[in-house]
């Protein structure tokens, strides 16, 4: 029989609450805890698209399979970042460590954890910077801040630059501008030359790289999914729309991210672009082979981000179109705005985007020549060419949620909100400072959108989820509008965890709602096969 | 009662320490944030920690009932129990108020109404668990229900796929059901 040696005050005594570590951060080494990482690249996925050191492996491992001259192969990917990118040195000199980033993380507010900290986070890194590419590191050693590469600190790297979702808030209160962004984008790219990456991100890679999409969905996959969306449609409106596929000629390229082409509730955006696009009349077609809009290979190097970012303006080039439209989504559109020119430009087959429907002449695409959707519906909206019916989504009470890349990456505040004030009745913004571009992330973002790592993405939404939860007891808020495909599948996690009975929307669902179509039955339901307001069984 | 009145005079002192010392089970720079940030949104674990306590001190000065403690505690252990917490540090914030309201109100509690607190903290610390199981239950299902939403089309094609090749197989098996009584 078991037999008690202590007394219940002594086991309380025993128990340590304090998180404190007696080390420090220096010296104290990372602890993988289940549910806050995600699972290891696999073998087939890296060598499909030539990444090094391609195997399986895990990161519980103690052994994580890495090539014998790893620090290294470290050593001279820094070196070459460095020379290459002078924001990255730039960026890490002239850090101050004011500490005016330390609390605007969103994995900091929500997990407590310092090496969150985008200063401490950024020092994980410094520290070696210092150690072995500058003078007073190499002198003064830890007094001047630096310590020596290891396989410890190798896998805290690891496991705090994947616990960044790259989403700029910290760059935005920084006085000096450093962008944490970078400096995590560097940091994913040296483990990525030792084949350190995550399943989640690398076989998305691969399967873009194989078929154009994230998912691996083959032509006639797509095809048959926007079927579904069709009959779906069909039974709703008593609309039969023929939208095509890989039509040369066709005067607009549309690229959507492909999650919305199966995952709910993204599906039913995808809906509303193809009610959209048959009510104007757009000359337009899908393709099923630039099927993807979101970019993964952005998650591990700038090489890889480029490849497969070309198939947007090859396919615009075989197939003849004017210009590209795009469609809801995060960073995809940062890829897209800030990269694509340089990296796969010019495309100067291509033409301005105008409006076929209204002429408006969209200057600010002048050289990426490819808009985003809610820019191109807002401007329809402001010249009257769409008839909506907002009551149509009266049983919504929205709010909007910016998407990090949108927002700060590309400066789009204004045109969701105006779609979203035109299809609804009820629409009522977060608290200042966690919207626009202040916003905070869904804490999924950059490849973190995986199941295994819940815990650390309900670390990280969490202060997003606060700022519902109060509109949520403020004015009834239940429905969650965005513009991300991410966001569409990872906050509704997140709402259910946190806030039950709110759902998430895409904006172009409320859209395709409250779209009045010609020739369209009474609708009794909305897209989502729910009775309309006013139509619930009498 | 003389108890409830004691803990109403006593609320911010008792609610401050309750606060600190649960604000300690973070690392010390986190503690410093949490403290001194009183943003809602800024700082929402403080917040919503600084919230919930004063709620459990409002339910133990006044209307003590079940519903309440449940979703003061849910606004506390919601976040406890995502972040790097074991179940039982989670939750053990509840049985620092024992100590505190000893060293603030020292021998004015004693006796039954004593007894009657700490029957009160032990209610409490026993819904702080099922409060706990429940957002544990809650994390495995929003991961559950997420792989469903992340593949429902598919889903909806091999179900349909499925129940074609279903009617087939049934079919196949009515005819040659039949064929064999025809044979006998």
């Amino acid at each position: 029989m078991a037999k008690f040696s202590k007394k219940p005050q002594d086991l309380i005594a025993d128990i340590d609450y304090s998180k404190t570590p007696q080390t420090e951060w220096m010296d104290t080494p990372v602890e993988f805890k289940e549910h806050t990482f995600c699972w290891g690249a696999k073998g087939k996925n890296l060598e499909v698209v030539g990444f090094p050191n391609a195997r399986d492996w895990s990161p519980t491992e103690e052994d994580w399979k890495l090539p014998q001259d790893w620090e290294n192969i470290v050593m001279e990917g820094i070196k070459d970042r460095l020379s290459k990118y002078r924001s990255f040195k730039l960026f890490m000199d002239i850090c101050v460590r004011c500490g005016a980033c330390a609390d605007k993380c969103h994995f900091y507010i929500g997990s407590g954890d310092p090496k969150n900290m985008p200063v401490l986070r950024a020092e994980l890194f410094r520290s070696i910077y210092r150690r072995y590419f500058t003078a007073p590191g190499r002198v003064f050693g830890r007094l001047a801040g630096a310590r020596e590469l290891t396989l410890q600190v190798l896998k805290e790297w690891w496991y705090y630059f994947y616990q960044c979702t790259e989403c700029r808030r910290c760059s935005v209160f920084c006085p000096y501008g450093i962008d944490t962004a970078e400096i995590t984008m560097m940091v994913r790219e040296l483990t990525n030359l030792l084949g350190l990456n995550t399943d989640w991100i690398s076989g998305p890679v691969a399967n873009c790289y194989m078929k154009g999409n994230h998912l691996g969905l083959e032509p006639h996959t797509i095809k048959s999914s926007v079927e579904f969306f069709l009959d779906d449609i069909e039974t709703i409106t008593g609309i039969r729309i023929e939208p095509t596929f890989n039509r040369k000629g066709a005067e607009v390229l549309f690229v959507t991210p492909s999650g919305d082409l199966f995952a709910d509730p993204g599906t039913y955006t995808a809906m509303g672009y193809l009610m959209l696009f048959h009510e104007i009349g757009l000359d337009y077609t899908w393709s099923t082979y630039a099927s993807e809009g979101g970019n993964f290979g952005f998650f591990t190097s700038n090489e890889m981000a480029k490849r497969l970012n070309a198939k947007i303006y090859a396919e615009a080039k075989r197939l003849g179109v004017k210009w590209i439209l795009g469609g809801e989504c995060g960073h995809m559109w940062r890829v897209l705005n800030q990269y694509m020119d340089t990296w796969n430009g010019p495309a100067d087959f291509l033409e301005v985007p105008k409006s076929p429907i209204t002429g408006t002449v969209f200057e600010n695409a002048k050289t990426t020549k490819m808009i985003h959707i809610t820019e191109f519906t807002a401007d329809l909206i402001r010249n009257n060419k769409i008839k909506l019916d907002p009551s149509r989504n009266d049983n919504l009470i929205v709010t909007y949620h910016d998407s990090c890349n949108t927002a700060r990456g590309m400066g789009l505040l204004e045109e969701p909100r105006y779609i979203i004030r035109h299809v609804c009745n009820h629409f009522y913004e977060m608290p200042e400072d966690t919207i626009r571009e202040k916003t905070f992330c869904c804490g999924s973002g950059t490849g973190l959108n995986a199941g295994e790592n819940m815990e650390l993405r309900m670390r990280g939404g969490l202060p997003r989820a606060m700022a519902v939860k109060h509109v949520k007891e403020k004015h009834g808020v239940n429905m969650l509008a965005n513009v991300c495909a991410i966001d569409r599948a990872t906050l509704s996690a997140l709402m259910d965890y946190y806030n039950k009975g709110v759902r998430v929307t895409g904006v172009h669902e409320m859209v395709g709602n409250a779209l009045v179509m010609k020739g369209e039955k009474p609708r009794e339901t909305n897209l989502r096969a729910e009775p309309l307001p006013g139509k619930e069984e009498a | 009662m003389a108890l409830q009145s004691l803990l109403k005079g006593k609320k911010d002192s008792l609610l401050k320490k309750w606060f600190d010392q649960t604000a300690q089970s973070y690392p010390s720079q986190t503690t410093e944030f949490l403290k001194n940030n009183k943003g809602q949104f800024s700082n929402p674990v403080g917040y919503s920690l600084k919230k919930g306590l004063e709620g459990l001190l409002d339910a133990l000065s006044g209307d003590f009932n079940d519903e309440t403690l449940k979703n003061v505690l849910d606004s506390i252990i919601r976040i406890r129990a995502v972040q790097d917490f074991t179940p039982s540090e989670s939750v053990y914030f509840v049985f620092l108020i024992k100590s505190i309201v000893a060293q603030e109100l020292g021998t004015q509690v004693e006796g039954k109404e004593l007894l009657e607190f700490n029957n009160k903290i032990d209610r409490i610390a026993l819904i702080a668990f099922d409060v706990y199981m429940q957002c544990r239950e809650d994390l495995f299902e929003v991961r559950v229900k997420e792989v469903e939403k992340r593949n429902f089309r598919l889903l909806q094609v091999a179900n349909q796929l499925f129940e074609l090749r279903g009617d087939a197989a049934l079919s196949q098996c009515q005819e040659d059901s039949h064929t064999e009584k025809e044979t006998r």
